[in-house]
């Protein structure tokens, strides 16, 4: 999903799954079938906006968790989270909250 | 205005300094007799949805229809159609590929194809667009198009044809050139 979500992202999440054309012109659909209409697009674009803005804290926090690797070298060593893993983890949650 | 002529043919004529040659002079083979050319100059992001119709791609402006149109051509001789219509990409797709080529009056040719394994969130492929091919000039190619084309194969991922973030300011281009045989 992109950063900034536009009208294909929200056709598409619409349920129309074979349509062409620009993201800022006419989209052509299949013969029969019923295209969306530019109001439904453009609420859908918002709900998706919103719901990508949502998980900014998820984004946030991915990159920064130690290496999947390691906490599993953790996890077989200790077989269990040590306590410094569990408080890298936190960290990460820490810093990055998720809003309520 | 002076002419030169072989026999009854004119071969060259001049026009106030200006020499040309007729268009009824045959050049030898290898030579590039004519060009058609097609360049759009994106330079905000732009992404164009791909259906599974292998449908002419179009960008909205300053782009357009990726087309050239009016071009007529020798029987027998050689057409090299190149073209970039953007970065090609598929969205959480292990299934369906992506495919972009060319219409030449109207018949499909698929040029370049590119599939992405991974189905997984986040796993998207992005491919380069930049295609060619060689085409043969059948009998009676007159005032023909050619398009730049992409289609999915199929399913209900999102594929694109895109100009965006990361190859901005681009070009998007089609090129033809006639080479006589």
């Amino acid at each position: 999903m992109n950063s900034k979500i536009n009208r294909i992202d929200a056709v598409h999440s619409l349920g129309f799954h074979n349509f062409h054309g620009p993201d800022s012109g006419e989209f052509v659909f299949p013969d029969g079938e019923t295209p969306p209409s530019e109001s439904e697009i453009q609420a859908e674009v918002k709900r998706l906006q919103a719901e990508y803005d949502a998980k900014a804290y998820a984004r946030a926090r991915q990159p920064l968790y130690p290496d999947i690797g390691d906490q599993l070298d953790d996890l077989y060593h200790k077989g269990a989270f040590s306590a410094e893993m569990k408080a890298k983890i936190k960290k990460v949650k820490d810093d990055n909250p998720k809003p309520e | 205005m002076a002419t030169l002529k072989l026999g009854s043919t004119t071969a060259m004529s001049e026009s106030s300094g200006a020499v040309s040659i007729p268009s009824n002079v045959q050049f030898p083979a290898g030579h590039i007799i004519k060009t058609h050319k097609l360049t759009y100059r994106i330079t905000t992001t732009q992404n164009v949805a791909v259906s599974s119709s292998f449908a002419v791609v179009t960008y909205a402006s300053p782009g357009g229809a990726m087309e050239i149109t009016g071009i007529t051509a020798t029987q027998g001789n050689l057409l090299h159609i190149s073209g970039y219509g953007g970065t090609v990409y598929a969205q959480e797709d292990g299934s369906y590929a992506t495919c972009i080529g060319f219409g030449i009056d109207g018949e499909e040719h698929g040029q370049f194809h590119g599939f992405n394994y991974g189905t997984s969130t986040g796993k998207y492929g992005f491919w380069n667009g930049h295609i060619g091919m060689v085409y043969t000039v059948p009998a009676n190619f007159t005032n023909k198009s050619i398009e730049l084309r992409c289609k999915k194969e199929g399913g209900s991922a999102l594929h694109q044809i895109r100009a965006s973030t990361g190859v901005l300011p681009v070009t998007l281009w089609m090129l033809v050139h006639e080479i006589q045989q």
